[in-house]
């Protein structure tokens, strides 16, 4: 039978999920637009540090967050200061590991889009008066929206999967950090736990399916778009 | 002469792993606490080659139910043991091979450290919200132990919200090592590590059994090991290493 325990796994990690997407959109389209429209060798350097959580052991990117926001680093202490709050162990550790693991996904998509937005129509619309940041709202945005969507759908799928670097920095708590991967994870260290596996299991392939066809959808939008 | 080659190398791989067949290793699944003294135990028997898996018991009895090739399971807690026995996986006599406990632990450096709670009373009365206990998660013995502890105290409700569950007890000692958590409730034998102040032990008695399992390949030297462990030699690893034993 689906337990209250589920229900409460499962909410987590949609509330998980977008709120990393909530987070981690507008400083994701900063860092696409920077990458799309700006090239030098630090541009380079800035890609392969956006990059690397995408190849980097999950895992490993925990620790370095567990070191550098853990208790007993600085940051964590600042953010203890400014908050009353550890990040370690806590949903705010989940968004922090899901945000920066699933950033790559979100930066990419976007920069693709943004870098197929053809410079000259920002320039016509420069020459006509509007402002870079108003150029940017008439011009780019809505020729890129399809991209910057799949991103965050991309950031989202990523999120809800999240193990590697949620299970160190933001450990294992019922109710606050323990979403669907950590909680297949615990059931499957239990034996007997069979059928509650085979539930979350399901919800997890019904979850990433959805989050996938949406993607691929704005994607099919981003290419017709561009196509005509 | 592409051929003969690729058939050649075919022929070596498929004698590699004839050989190795013919001389499996004594595989040990053991619980994660015991890490140290069945690594020490292994150097110190020679009637078979072994080798050693470590985990959480509930984890390695999954695996053994699941057909991991163990031929011999020591366990932290009886529970799994049992649930070998009752699918039919286990052959022989269980035996019992030591004893251990379990204890509260906080950070050297941290307010608990400086003024100890005497009891979990104590302990529930002083922990507030955003605070962290270390703990093993659900089926795992050092968590299930300590839950057991806590139930008997009637402070399990207070101290849910505040657990962090670990996968074996290396990583909740591991855990308060880092300074990451408040309290952790480990091993009496993991409560040395680093900067850890031990608080005060939890009731309940810490029992290691250890039986051969039934798809083992290598039985004679499965009981050959267990008699090691719970002989001489075998106490004397386990005692030095703050286990207790039967004594030598």
């Amino acid at each position: 039978m689906w337990t209250p325990e589920e229900t409460q796994v499962v909410l987590l990690a949609l509330r998980v999920a977008l709120t990393v997407v909530a987070v981690a959109l507008l400083p994701g389209l900063a860092v696409a637009w920077v990458l799309a429209r700006w090239e030098s060798r630090w541009s380079l350097l800035l890609r392969g540090v956006v990059m690397l959580p995408l190849v980097l052991p999950p895992v490993v990117t925990g620790y370095v967050l567990l070191r550098l926001f853990g208790r007993r680093s600085a940051l964590g202490e600042l953010w203890f200061a400014l908050t009353g709050n550890h990040v370690a162990y806590t949903t705010t550790a989940c968004v922090l590991a899901a945000a920066v693991v699933g950033f790559p996904l979100l930066v990419e998509s976007m920069r693709l889009s943004l870098a197929a937005v053809d410079p000259r129509l920002e320039a016509v619309s420069r020459t006509l008066g509007r402002g870079p940041w108003a150029t940017f709202r008439a011009v780019t945005l809505p020729l890129a929206w399809p991209g910057v969507a799949a991103g965050a759908v991309l950031a989202f799928a990523r999120a809800l999967g999240e193990f590697g670097a949620t299970i160190v920095l933001a450990g294992n708590v019922a109710g606050e950090t323990r979403q669907i991967p950590v909680a297949v994870y615990t059931l499957l260290n239990q034996p007997g736990s069979g059928a509650a596996v085979t539930r979350l299991t399901l919800v997890s392939v019904a979850l990433s399916l959805a989050a996938l066809l949406a993607a691929a959808w704005f994607g099919g939008r981003r290419r017709r778009r561009f196509a005509a | 002469m592409r051929t003969p080659w690729i058939a050649t190398l075919g022929l070596a791989c498929l004698a590699a792993c004839a050989e190795t067949r013919a001389e499996a290793p004594l595989v040990v699944f053991a619980a994660a606490s015991t890490t140290g003294v069945i690594e020490e135990a292994a150097r110190g028997f020679d009637a078979a080659e072994l080798r050693l898996g470590f985990g959480a018991s509930s984890t390695l009895a999954r695996q053994i139910v699941d057909g991991a090739p163990a031929d011999l399971f020591l366990t932290a807690h009886r529970e799994w043991l049992d649930h070998l026995v009752e699918r039919g996986l286990v052959a022989g006599e269980p035996r019992l091979v030591c004893e251990n406990a379990v204890v509260a632990v906080a950070p050297g450096d941290s307010s608990l450290a400086a003024r100890p709670p005497a009891d979990l009373h104590e302990l529930a009365a002083g922990l507030g919200a955003g605070d962290r206990v270390a703990i093993g998660s659900e089926g795992v013995p050092v968590g299930e132990y300590a839950r057991a502890a806590l139930r008997a105290a009637g402070v399990e409700e207070a101290l849910a919200p505040l657990q962090v569950g670990f996968p074996d007890a290396r990583a909740v000692a591991r855990a308060v090592e880092l300074g990451q958590v408040d309290v952790a409730f480990v091993y009496e034998t993991d409560a040395s590590v680093g900067d850890v102040t031990r608080l005060f032990q939890l009731e309940g008695s810490v029992r290691y059994w250890a039986a051969r399992t039934t798809g083992g390949v290598r039985p004679q030297e499965a009981e050959e090991f267990l008699d090691f462990l719970t002989g001489t030699r075998g106490r004397a690893l386990f005692d030095r290493a703050g286990f207790r034993t039967a004594g030598p």
